[in-house]
C-alpha cells in the first residue's frame, strides 16, 4: 500500500509550492480540492493530509470530526488561508480531529520536521522520516540531526567523520537510505541541489561523488556506479 | 491522565499547573530538565509539556533522554519556546517532539494541542 502526502486546497500557488517541497523529499504527494475526494483517494492509499479549512467537506469542525471518526488511519494537519482566524476556531479543529494547525507561511524547514514527526509516529520504518539511518550491515550510521556519520561500528573498527560538506551529506543520506536501490543522477540534482538542480551538471555530481568515497575510506567502494544511470550504496 | 511539566519560569509553570489541572490532567511540574527527568524516572507520566530554555538540564537535552529510554520511547512531547527561531523547531522536531509552540500562546489552542495528544495515546491504547 502506498503512503500519501495530500494536499487539500483552491490555492493553486500554494499547492505548487508544496508538492514542489514534498515531491523533493521523495514523498508521493497528491493534490485534490474536497474531503470526499480525499476519501476517494485514501481507498488504496494510507497518509496524511495538508487540508485547508472552508473547503468542501470541512467548513466546520463537526464536518472534520465526522470524517476523522470514519477515517483514523489518516492524519489530517489543517490550515487556514484566511488572514484571520480565531484561536477558538483553532482549537475546536483540533480537538475535533486535527493532528495539527499550521499556516501557509510557515517556515518549510519546519513544515518538513513537522511532517516528518507525524510520519514518524505513522509509520516509524519509513526512511525519509528517519532521524538516524543505519546500512544494512550495520557498519554506517548517518544522523540527520547531529549532522554526524559513524563507520565501523559492527566491524570494530569505530570511526567517525565530520569533514563532509552539506552536498555531500545530502548524497550519502539519499544512497544510505535507498540501500541496493539504484538512484540516478537527475534525482540526485533534484533533491541534493534543489532549486539550483538547473545549474549542476553531471560532472558537478560526479566529482563530489569522487570526494565523498575518498572520504568514507574504507567504506567509500559501498557507493557503486551504476554506469549511464548513477548511483548506489550496498553494504559488503 | 499524567502530564509532566518542565518550566524554569514560575509564572508560566504554575499557569500551565493550573490550565491542566482544571482540565482534570494530574500533573507533576518541575523547574529544571535534571528535576523533571529525576521524576520521571521516579514516577512516570503519560505525556509531557517541556520548555526549551531551563538551567542544568535543557529541554532539548530532557527530551533526548526521553526518547533513549525504552519506557517513554512513545511517550507524547510538546515543547515551548519563547524564541520562535526556525532552527529550534527543527531541532525540536528531530529530537523527537511531537509538537511544539511558542509562548504566549493562546490558553484555549494550548490545552486542544495536548488534547491532539492525549487523544493518540487513547488510539494507541484502544489499538492494544
Amino acid at each position: 500500500m502506498d503512503f500519501l502526502l495530500w494536499i487539500l486546497t483552491e490555492d493553486r500557488r500554494l499547492a505548487d509550492r508544496w508538492y514542489r517541497l514534498f515531491s523533493r523529499e521523495s514523498w508521493k504527494v497528491q493534490v485534490l480540492h474536497s474531503l470526499e475526494s480525499l476519501e476517494k483517494s485514501a481507498q488504496s492509499a494510507k497518509g496524511m493530509a495538508l487540508a485547508e479549512i472552508g473547503l468542501p467537506g470541512l467548513k466546520t469542525p463537526r464536518e472534520l470530526q465526522n470524517f476523522a471518526g470514519r477515517r483514523a488511519d489518516i492524519s489530517i494537519l489543517v490550515f487556514s488561508t484566511r488572514d484571520k482566524i480565531d484561536n477558538s476556531t483553532i482549537s475546536q479543529f483540533l480537538e475535533a480531529g486535527a493532528d495539527d494547525f499550521i499556516t501557509p507561511e510557515i517556515d518549510e524547514r519546519i513544515l518538513l520536521s513537522k511532517t516528518r514527526a507525524h510520519l514518524r509516529r505513522l509509520l516509524p520504518s519509513l526512511t525519509h522520516a528517519r532521524t538516524v539511518i543505519l546500512s544494512k550491515n550495520g557498519n554506517v550510521e548517518l544522523d540527520r540531526v547531529k549532522r554526524a556519520i559513524k563507520t565501523g561500528i559492527k566491524s570494530g573498527t569505530p570511526g567517525s567523520m565530520d569533514n563532509l560538506t552539506p552536498k555531500e551529506f545530502e548524497i550519502l543520506a539519499l544512497l544510505l537510505g535507498s540501500e541496493d536501490r539504484v538512484i540516478p543522477r537527475n534525482r540526485l540534482m533534484d533533491e541534493v541541489w534543489k532549486d539550483k538542480a538547473g545549474r549542476v551538471n553531471v560532472e558537478t555530481i560526479d566529482k563530489h561523488v569522487e570526494t565523498l568515497r575518498h572520504k568514507l575510506g574504507h567504506f567509500g567502494k559501498n557507493i557503486r556506479t551504476i554506469y549511464g544511470v548513477g548511483y548506489m550504496y550496498k553494504s559488503e | 491522565m499524567k502530564v509532566l511539566v518542565a518550566d524554569d519560569d514560575n509564572t508560566f509553570r504554575s499557569l500551565v499547573l493550573e490550565i491542566l489541572t482544571d482540565a482534570g490532567y494530574e500533573v507533576a511540574a518541575e523547574e529544571n530538565g535534571r528535576l523533571a527527568w529525576e521524576r520521571l524516572q521516579a514516577e512516570g507520566a503519560d505525556l509531557a509539556v517541556l520548555d526549551v530554555n531551563m538551567p542544568e538540564m535543557d529541554g532539548f537535552e530532557l527530551l533526548g533522554r526521553i526518547r533513549a529510554d525504552e519506557r517513554f520511547r512513545n511517550m507524547p512531547v510538546l515543547m515551548m519556546t519563547i524564541r520562535a527561531f526556525a532552527d529550534d523547531q527543527v531541532q525540536g522536531y528531530e529530537t523527537g517532539a511531537d509538537d511544539y509552540l511558542t509562548k504566549p500562546f493562546n490558553t484555549d489552542v494550548f490545552l486542544a494541542r495536548v488534547k491532539v495528544l492525549e487523544r493518540r495515546i487513547l488510539k494507541k491504547q484502544a489499538e492494544g
